[in-house]
């Protein structure tokens, strides 16, 4: 009995020791130009409440807490590990450190709705981030239109490949808003749905989802290789990740001059793909982009200045032609 | 006369009786078998491509790396445990492997040093899970998030690309075209197991744990031995599984291997490896890999909804453990 | 006069497969009784309190209970008419408080919840009424044994019981509660409540039972108001069966001591413990179940850990920490519970036999195969195992056979110090007979052997010597000659030798 009481109690403290460190405050010294202070001088505490691990996320998160740095802002971090119910709870607990506003990357488009109302109720700014719920509920939007990234993927396929051709595409997590839209994106900008069978234009052969996961990516696109062959013109992956394990796929059976992979996202290994013609293009969501408008859109909030409800930063498209311009 | 007749029937009994029992024993195993066979035919015939040597080919290079974790997982479960932290191991052993090649060593030292992480990972496991009794459910549980845990740490969640094209051989070369590395390196650990099971004392002390761990004991086998070596062993086959999945992907991410685990497990038991230990063959986790395999490969060229995946590769677990649940009860 | 009685059973039989474990019994308790029923390990005590309670259905019979014909199917009819029982081992949870473990399941509710202080209220009524101090919101935990048999006796009085059965209240108590637990059970009979009081203990049934109904063998053979009965004449009654020569015990000349135990003492177990086991001689150890007998056997073995004493073998001193080290000393150990410590049922035959001897024949990690099936078909046919394959799970045999395996798996490592704990347990008239075989066989090859077993005749008709336990304690030993039923027995359940 007494051993599993100080079991507990040592896990406990392993937690607050450990969710201390996590708490990273970042305090902005004595800077002079430091305007978010208010009138007595204390400092804004953010609570920014992460919802997938990736390493695009970390690229933002990191320029998020380095711009807090810089405007001295204090910061909690969460970390939901794609699990809504998980999300919900860490804000939840941001809410119970009384933070002046939160910043939130959901998970879920529907599920995390729920901590829209909760956050609104305590009457704080919320900023959300990358992806956004269909509660509308929120002060702003920081992120970049999916469709625009779907859209810029037909863009390609039409201009470098032609009006016709087949098509397979590796999703995402089903369901999620970046999946729903970047499809939405691509269809529209072909004029077409995944069943349609119109000649004239292109044909959806297959549609499976990778979870964002390159392994599972590679494993699909094997399979389709092996289904379709070089029927297939394009693959369409809604993110790099995917995109570089059909990849790997496509240049195993060396059809990389046959079939053409597209990718979204902008990660440096697909650019530097892209500069050696593996893959064909991606599009960059600006990660620092998002993460520094973010905190900045948050900070106005805060000093009552009014902001846009949506806050676009835009794709750009990678390829041959310009890449070298987003080689680290 | 009346005794010589007498000896006869019973010589028949005998053998009938022989005849059920074999089958009764591996029914779980035959089962799987027949489905197996079922699905090959009928993707043979719906999709004659399926039986390609270049598909089948391809199939084996899927599974290998399910394969050689569900052999580690197989000995776990025969001993009546359970290893829930293969997929974390997977990847922070994965993430030791592609530093070390990073940092300018040289391939087969980084291979070793994944390999070991992964040995080290597993041997934490047993340890702790012998030392303090602690429920192999909960100990594998947390090394899951510990093991994770480390691979952000030491990447800060980034993933570490591009390797060495000899390295990346290892998943794509291989004898003649067709045989590719993995499929070797996948039979050859499925032998070294199967060995290990059959004709080595460790091997009978595994499933004598797994049975009756009391009687195992009183028959003087040191158990606690015996079970920290058997998660030391899923943790060296999650370091193989780690440089396989390195090689296949060219890339080391700390979110690699989520849910392999289950993968894993859905295998040992769809082949017919009792979830309360002491009955379970290496064959029959072979078919089991072979099994979610072909099911993810056949769906996938029939064009059929990953979702449709799912659900098949659920509703063979289940019914692998009703099966078992079914035969149990009749024995009882 | 029947018509009398508050509870009568009469002509109740009851038999489990072939074992007739009643016949004709009849059984009847006053108003306001305390009667004591007696007899040896398997007389039949718990299958008539199990028929009593619904638990068993009898074959035969009849109960009549407060003048009418009853059919007690279940234990819920039994303890809505009023005859509860109090367990040997305590029943209660022991997190929760006192009041809550009496009324667990019949809460008081009102309005869909429980009614916590009509709860306590309740509980603190019959505190009152059986002038019981204790605090019904006391976590049971904190609790003494004997304050937690109050708490088992109370909730049988809690559903207004008639008849309360107590089956071995004072085994876990020390003599101050049990004095305590008598007071209470006076009162009880005070206030009309009958008791059914199920010991070993004879000074116990002498100092509180009015009157003692014994059993032997599933039949009734005596009954006695206790003040006219003696101890030597209700030890009697008890044991006075005749012995069949069932056995088929040698006599060969014995040879030197091979085990010598001293002194042996696991705390709160047993205590000072020594006997010695000669070459070639078969060691019986008596008495009653809970005696300690298996704990000895255990902690030698090195099961579980002896806090004291000294082994010697062949003269010289050993030490084991676990049973391997036991075992290359030349021990072997048939355990009791064969499903639990003895068998690994869901594997084969052969597996089972070789468990305990991969290390004695295979120098290396690897098992040498074809030797590992000689010497189990060997030992098949030595034991006589009836299997047609050495392949077959162990699971598929019968009770017999299941021990022979065990047994085999034993001699296989050629022990000097074999020890059989309750080998016949369980298993028909021929195996047992195929079991003694077998253990003359080994003590003719030289081979000590150490056999408990709760059957008198077995005792009597296999050992060379018989040692006799009590309540964790020597007390006594009988040489084969000199013994006879009624001296094991008297010393079994603690009378003067």
């Amino acid at each position: 009995m007494k051993k599993i009481v100080a079991l507990i109690m040592g896990i406990l403290l392993a937690v607050v020791f450990f969710g201390g460190c996590q708490t990273d405050t970042t305090s902005g010294e004595s800077d002079t130009q430091n305007e978010s202070a208010d009138s007595e001088g204390t400092k804004y505490l953010i609570g920014f409440a992460k919802g997938t691990d990736t390493p695009w996320m970390a690229i933002l998160e990191a320029a998020l807490v380095a711009k807090a740095d810089e405007l001295g802002v204090e910061l909690i971090l969460t970390s939901a590990g794609s699990h809504a119910d998980k999300q919900i709870s860490d804000v939840e607990s941001l809410l119970t450190q009384n933070v002046d506003a939160i910043i939130m990357n959901p998970i879920d488009r529907e599920a995390c709705g729920v901590i829209v109302d909760t956050i609104k109720e305590k009457g704080i700014p919320l900023v959300e981030v990358n992806t956004f719920t269909t509660n509308e509920n929120y002060d702003v939007y920081v992120g970049s239109p999916e469709e625009q990234a779907g859209n810029l993927q037909a863009q390609w396929l039409i201009n470098n490949i032609g009006a016709t051709g087949n098509l397979c595409i590796l999703y995402g997590e089903m369901g999620s808003s970046g999946q729903i839209g970047r499809e939405a994106g691509l269809l529209e900008g072909l004029g077409i749905t995944v069943d349609s069978e119109d000649t004239d234009k292109w044909i959806v052969l297959a549609a499976q989802t990778a979870n964002w996961v390159r392994a599972d990516a590679k494993r699909i696109a094997e399979d389709w290789l092996m289904a379709y062959g070089d029927q297939i013109d394009a693959i369409c992956a809604q993110d790099d990740e995917m995109a570089m394990g059909a990849l790997q796929a496509v240049q195993e059976k060396n059809l990389e001059d046959k079939i053409k992979v597209l990718g979204i996202d902008g990660m440096q290994e697909s650019v530097i793909s892209v500069g050696e013609g593996g893959q064909a293009m991606t599009a960059l969501q600006d990660a620092v982009a998002q993460g520094e408008t973010a905190i900045e859109v948050a900070v106005k909030l805060l000093n009552g200045e009014e902001v846009d409800k949506v806050v676009d930063i835009p794709f750009v498209e990678i390829n041959e032609t310009n890449y070298e311009d987003f080689l680290e | 006369m009346n005794n010589r007749e007498n000896k006869e029937i019973v010589g028949n009994e005998n053998y009938m009786r022989k005849l059920s029992d074999s089958i009764k024993n591996n029914f779980k195993q035959y089962v799987v078998l027949f489905i197996l066979i079922l699905m090959v035919v009928v993707l043979s015939i719906v999709k004659p491509i399926f039986l390609n040597t270049e598909n089948v080919a391809n199939v084996m290079r899927q599974v290998s790396i399910n394969m050689v974790l569900a052999m580690g997982m197989t000995f776990v479960i025969l001993t009546g445990g359970i290893d829930l932290s293969v997929g974390a191991i997977v990847a922070t052993a994965g993430i030791i492997c592609g530093g070390a090649m990073k940092m300018g060593m040289t391939i087969p030292t980084a291979i070793i040093l994944g390999i070991l992480t992964g040995v080290i990972f597993g041997a934490i496991n047993g340890i702790v899970i012998v030392g303090f009794k602690l429920p192999p459910f909960i100990m594998t549980m947390a090394m899951m998030q510990m093991a994770r845990g480390v691979g952000y740490l030491l990447t800060n969640g980034n993933p570490i690309t591009t390797f060495p094209d000899a390295f990346i051989e290892i998943s794509k070369g291989g004898i003649g075209g067709i045989i590719y590395y993995p499929i070797l390196i996948m039979t050859g650990v499925a032998i070294i197991s199967s060995v290990l099971l059959n004709l080595t004392k460790w091997g009978r002390y595994i499933y004598a744990v797994g049975g009756n761990v009391e009687a195992a004991r009183v028959s003087g086998i040191n158990i606690n031995l015996v079970t920290s070596l058997v998660y030391t062993y899923s943790g060296l086959m999650s370091g193989i599984a780690a440089v396989l999945l390195v090689s296949r992907v060219n890339a080391a991410q700390p979110q690699a291997g989520v849910s392999y685990e289950l993968d894993a497990i859905a295998a040992a038991i769809i082949g017919g490896t009792s979830f309360s230990g002491g009955i379970g063959k290496i064959f029959g986790t072979v078919l089991g890999v072979f099994l979610v395999g072909i099911i993810n490969n056949g769906l996938n060229l029939l064009g059929i909804n990953i979702y449709w995946q799912m659900i098949a590769k659920g509703f063979v677990i289940m019914l692998a453990v009703i099966i078992d649940t079914m035969t149990n009860k009749k024995e009882q | 006069m029947a018509d009398n009685f508050l509870l009568s059973m009469t002509g109740i039989s009851k038999h489990f497969g072939g074992v007739q474990a009643l016949e004709n019994v009849d059984f009847e308790v006053n108003k306001s009784e305390i009667v004591s029923v007696v007899g040896e390990n398997g007389a039949g005590k718990s299958t008539l309190m199990k028929v009593l309670l619904g638990i068993n259905h009898p074959d035969t019979g009849e109960i009549v209970f407060k003048g009418d014909v009853v059919k007690i199917s279940a234990p819920q009819i039994a303890l809505d008419m009023g005859i509860a029982m109090i367990h040997q081992e305590i029943s209660l949870i022991p997190d929760r408080t006192i009041a809550e473990n009496i009324w667990l399941g019949r809460e008081p509710m009102s309005f869909g919840f429980i009614n916590w202080k009509k709860l306590y209220e309740n509980t603190e009524f019959l505190f009152e009424k059986m002038k019981i101090k204790l605090n019904p919101k006391t976590i049971v935990r904190n609790l003494n044994v004997a304050q937690m048999q109050m708490v088992e006796i109370v909730r049988a009085i809690s559903y207004n019981s008639k008849i309360i059965i107590m089956d071995e209240p004072t085994s876990a108590l020390t003599d101050v509660e049990v004095k305590q637990l008598f007071g209470y059970i006076r009162d009880l009979k005070n206030k009309g409540v009958s008791i059914i009081y199920i010991t070993h203990k004879l000074e116990e049934v002498f100092e509180i039972a009015e009157r003692v109904v014994i059993l032997r063998d599933g039949k009734r053979v005596g009954s006695s108001v206790i003040k006219e009965i003696t101890k030597e004449r209700l030890i009697s009654l008890m044991v006075g069966r005749e012995l069949k020569n069932i056995f088929p015990k040698e006599f060969f000349p014995i040879g030197e001591v091979v085990l010598e135990a001293k002194n042996l003492t696991r705390h709160n177990v047993f205590k000072n413990i020594s006997f010695s086991v000669k070459s070639g001689e078969i060691l019986g150890i008596a008495g009653l179940m809970g005696a300690g007998r298996t704990e000895v056997m255990r902690a030698l073995f090195a099961v579980d850990k002896l806090d004291d004493g000294e082994i010697l073998l062949n003269g010289k001193k050993v030490h084991f920490n676990t049973p391997k080290q036991a075992i290359k000393k030349g021990f072997g150990m048939v355990m009791e519970d064969r499903k639990k410590f003895g068998l690994v049922s869901c594997r084969s035959l052969m597996e089972n036999i070789s468990l305990a001897n991969y290390s004695r024949y295979n120098k290396g990690p690897f098992i040498k195969r074809k030797t590992e099936v000689k010497l189990c078909k060997d030992m098949i046919e030595k034991v006589s195992i009836k299997a047609y394959s050495y392949k077959q799970r162990a699971d598929s045999l019968s009770g017999g056979n299941q021990q022979k395996v065990v047994v085999a798996k034993w001699l296989m490592t050629q022990p000097k110090v074999m020890i059989l704990d309750e080998p016949t347990r369980g298993i028909d008239v021929g195996a047992k007979r195929e079991i003694f075989r077998i253990m003359t066989q080994l003590a003719k090859m030289g081979m000590a052997i150490i056999m408990i077993s709760s059957e008198l005749p077995e005792i009597l008709g296999m050992s060379d010597r018989i040692i006799v336990m009590r309540e964790g304690e020597l007390c006594g030993e009988i040489d084969r000659k000199n013994a006879t039923q009624e001296s094991v027995m008297t010393l079994a359940f603690g009378g003067k030798n």
